[in-house]
């Protein structure tokens, strides 16, 4: 293996991304750009000030923010599983930029590496994200001294875990490749991921009590995941880099060896539901809604979180619903090949309806047993209303996402940046409205109207796409 | 056509910006508040922020808005914004088409 | 006569033009082929004889109808160079689709016959995603020929298919003409239009240079792979 093909491999991929998603949708001008950029960055600033202030306010000084820091050590694992489960879940339909290698003379171990050392820059960014603001102001509060304390707390179990994870996948890879199910992969990782996923939560909740236990009864609480830090505060900072060097130096040639040498490629739909409806537009619609591995993928996640809940025995209304109705991101591409292949692609608001129509089939068919299952929990009917109402406004505004800031070639940094920007914005315009304590049916009928907003500009947008295919106007 | 999906954007991106200089505010106030029962402003006097300590030890937020002037005056300054700044860029464009046609006349 | 086209001029934007003063027609029952270098503008021609791109001066009608109506494109198909298929789709149901757009019921029976006319006997259940690059074309070929519009337009849909399957396709194109259709047939592969086309025409730098029936042109030069060779020759800089 050259490590020059895969360190210029990393930077092809780098380079279709910036390219890609600065050129493309709304991010093609200039001044969308710098604005995306501008609302990002504020965004991370704001979060940092709000922890910042939060700490202070409440942790500064009285000395409980070892044990914070302690459970946010804990906590570490889990929130690198949710960042590499995020990663990995948009990266499976990565596998067109990978066919991007596929006419260049490198080895398959080589883009396999390359398109590692791409993910995990992807990885690092989103926990900088998550773990960034915590740690500056941290820092800010208590001093440089602590910056050993955090970094032997957040950024080195960190690393470990997130090296532990890739090693994992690969010899899932490895697994699923062995028994000839790799093509399946788009369904099967992501279901191992969920589980993962069910099983850390209570493990992590169940740590973070025994550390506060530990901490008022003034015993030592000690676990692997707080390893770095327990060596950091006994023996000093060097010793704690010196395992962190020696662990990573046995996982990265592990990660290497396991690494597949040949590859699937990943089965991107599943037949289901029968061929008739193929004769009908609404029908393709539903069609390739259904068959996609996002949609498979999300209902699995469904099906796990609700047996999960059903034996923890959660009494929580359906907000779990709401990640079959993040499909709209991938509804428009998707659904493109339908609108192309015809002279005649029919009227944009027609297609809008059938595009948003499915997914309203989608939700209703998951929908219903879902919220069965919760008001049989004992959860009231009245409560899941809001949260059917949310999915509704989901499903808009995600394909809305989908259409201003289109996932090319599977390119799930675009995916990224959309639901970023849309979650910041949908959070600050929730927040405004709630400080002006309007009535719930004034709240209801703003909410309408910014929901018709969105299905007036989604079809805007539509429209746009097929003028600018017709050269009409210029991109 | 135009110039109503023109004025629909101008009204949709003063609507965001208004909602962002609210919530700074509203969270400026927030952590600028620190005694119980003390009723804070912000915004030039649109909102106000006051901690009230409960019964059983809690601590309530009453939030809300105390004069809707200040928050209008953002959103017509924003949409006047929006629009001038949209006209010039028209402007600009059409400016520059001219220059082309121009150059190959 | 099934398609007219009149004065056509395209340009991307106002420095570059593609399409000068383009006029042909293509009568019932003819199958035109369409060669020219990469560039000549052969693929934008038939975007905009598809109402696939605006059409910007001239005028184009299929049939007595002009391209834009609903008519003019319920009567013509469209065989696009790239296999941008949905791939949801199993090729079965990709033809029942086809069909449902243009109104016209799916016959079974005549679905299997041409899967296993075109080698794919058994392939229609199958997802489009695990199609070769040629059972794509053939796949587009199929839906053509079961769905025989007046006007079928194929831009370069045979790069990539077999030898046996274009014997094929030659066949099923010449009884589509015979039936009293039209083909407009664009291609590099110079033997296969001579099998097929009854005129030819040449598009270099965006003007047609050349429209005469094929058998012309093989008696004037020998064949039309020594008519585009004369050509290029014509072209280079002395």
């Amino acid at each position: 293996m050259h490590p020059k093909s895969v360190v210029l491999l990393f930077r092809l991929f780098w380079l279709f991304i910036v390219r890609r998603v600065v050129g493309r949708g709304l991010l093609a001008s200039p001044a969308a750009r710098l604005s995306a950029i501008f609302l990002l960055v504020a965004a991370f600033a704001g979060f940092s000030v709000l922890s910042y202030v939060v700490i202070r306010q409440y942790l500064g000084g009285t000395g409980l923010l070892e044990p914070v820091l302690q459970v946010a050590n804990a906590s570490v694992g889990f929130w690198v599983l949710i960042a590499y489960t995020l990663i990995r879940v948009l990266f499976m339909k990565a596998d067109e930029l990978l066919k991007l290698s596929f006419n260049l003379p490198v080895t398959n171990k080589e883009r396999t590496m390359a398109f590692a050392l791409f993910e995990s820059s992807l990885v690092l960014l989103v926990t900088a994200f998550v773990f960034g603001a915590f740690s500056i102001s941290t820092v800010l509060i208590e001093g440089t001294d602590y910056i050993p304390r955090v970094l032997a707390s957040i950024w080195f179990p960190a690393i470990s875990t997130y090296l532990l994870l890739s090693l994992g996948y690969y010899l899932l890879e490895r697994a699923l490749q062995a028994i000839g199910i790799a093509r399946l992969r788009g369904l099967v990782v992501p279901m191992v991921l969920a589980i993962g996923l069910a099983v850390a939560f209570p493990q992590t909740n169940e740590q973070s009590s025994q550390i506060a236990e530990s901490y008022v009864s003034g015993r030592e609480y000690n676990a692997p995941i707080l390893l770095y830090a327990k060596l950091q505060e006994d023996v000093g900072l060097w010793f704690s880099i010196l395992v962190l060097l020696a662990t990573s130096a046995a996982m990265i040639p592990a990660i290497v060896v396991t690494a597949p040498r040949n590859y699937v490629p990943m089965r991107r739909f599943f037949v289901v539901l029968p061929s008739w409806l193929a004769g009908r537009k609404f029908g393709v619609y539903i069609l390739v809604l259904f068959r996609s591995f996002e949609t498979m993928v999300a209902f699995s996640f469904i099906l796990i979180y609700s047996v999960f809940a059903w034996f923890e025995h959660l009494v929580l209304p359906p907000y779990v619903l709401a990640l079959i109705t993040f499909q709209g991101v991938y509804a428009f591409s998707n659904s493109e090949p339908l609108r192309r292949m015809a002279t005649y692609p029919g009227r944009t608001v027609a297609n809008y309806l059938r595009l948003v129509g499915s997914q309203g089939v989608l939700l209703v068919v998951v929908g219903v047993p879902v919220i069965g299952l919760s008001v049989a929990q004992g959860v009231p009917f009245e409560a899941c209303l809001p949260v059917l109402g949310f999915c509704l406004s989901n499903i808009l505004i995600s394909t809305l996402v989908g259409i201003a800031f289109p996932p090319e070639k599977g390119n799930p940094f675009t995916v990224i940046i959309g639901v970023l920007l849309t979650l910041v914005l949908v959070m600050i315009v929730a927040l405004g409205l709630n400080v002006f304590n309007f009535e719930p049916i004034t709240n209801t009928a703003i909410f309408t109207a910014l929901n018709l907003l969105v299905v007036f500009y989604s079809i805007l947008g539509m429209r746009r796409m097929e003028r600018i295919a017709r050269n009409e106007v210029v991109a | 056509m135009k110039w109503l999906l023109r004025f629909i954007t101008g009204l949709t991106v003063s609507f965001v910006v208004t909602m962002i200089v609210v919530v700074t505010s509203f969270i400026t106030t927030m952590f600028s508040a620190s005694e119980m029962g003390v009723r804070k402003f912000g915004l030039f006097g649109a909102l106000f922020f006051e901690p009230h300590e409960q019964a059983d030890g809690a601590t309530a937020l009453e939030i809300g808005v105390s004069n809707g002037a200040p928050i209008a005056l953002v959103f017509s300054i924003s949409l006047v914004f929006y629009v001038a700044v949209a006209s010039v860029l028209e402007r600009l464009k059409l400016h520059k088409k001219r220059l082309l046609q121009a150059d190959e006349g | 006569m099934t398609l007219s086209v009149a004065n056509v001029n395209y340009a991307y934007n106002s420095r570059t033009q593609v399409l000068h003063d383009v006029s042909f027609t293509i009568a019932d029952n003819q199958v035109m082929g369409l060669i020219g270098p990469n560039g000549s503008g052969k693929s934008t021609l038939i975007k905009v004889i598809l109402d696939l791109l605006q059409l910007q001066s001239g005028r184009v009608s299929i049939g007595s109808d002009n391209n834009q109506s609903r008519s003019a494109k319920m009567s013509s198909i469209y065989l696009s160079s790239n296999d941008y298929l949905p791939e949801f789709l199993t090729g079965a149901e990709y033809v029942r689709f086809m069909h449902g757009l243009y109104g016209q019921p799916l016959d079974q029976e005549a679905l299997r016959t041409q899967f296993a006319r075109y080698s794919m006997r058994d392939r229609h259940r199958d997802l489009i995603e695990d199609y070769s690059h040629g059972m794509r074309k053939k796949l587009q070929l199929i839906a053509a020929f079961m769905l025989r519009r007046r006007l079928t337009v194929i831009d370069e849909t045979l790069n990539g298919v077999d030898i046996d399957a274009i014997k094929l396709f030659e066949r099923d194109i010449r009884n589509l003409a015979k039936e009293g259709r039209s083909v407009l047939l664009c291609s590099h592969d110079f033997t296969m239009l001579e099998h097929v086309a009854d005129e030819l025409s040449l598009l270099n730098q965006g003007a047609l240079v050349v429209q005469a029936p094929v058998r012309k042109i093989i008696q004037d030069h020998g064949t039309i792979a020594d008519l585009a060779n004369e050509f290029i020759r014509a072209m280079e800089p002395s």
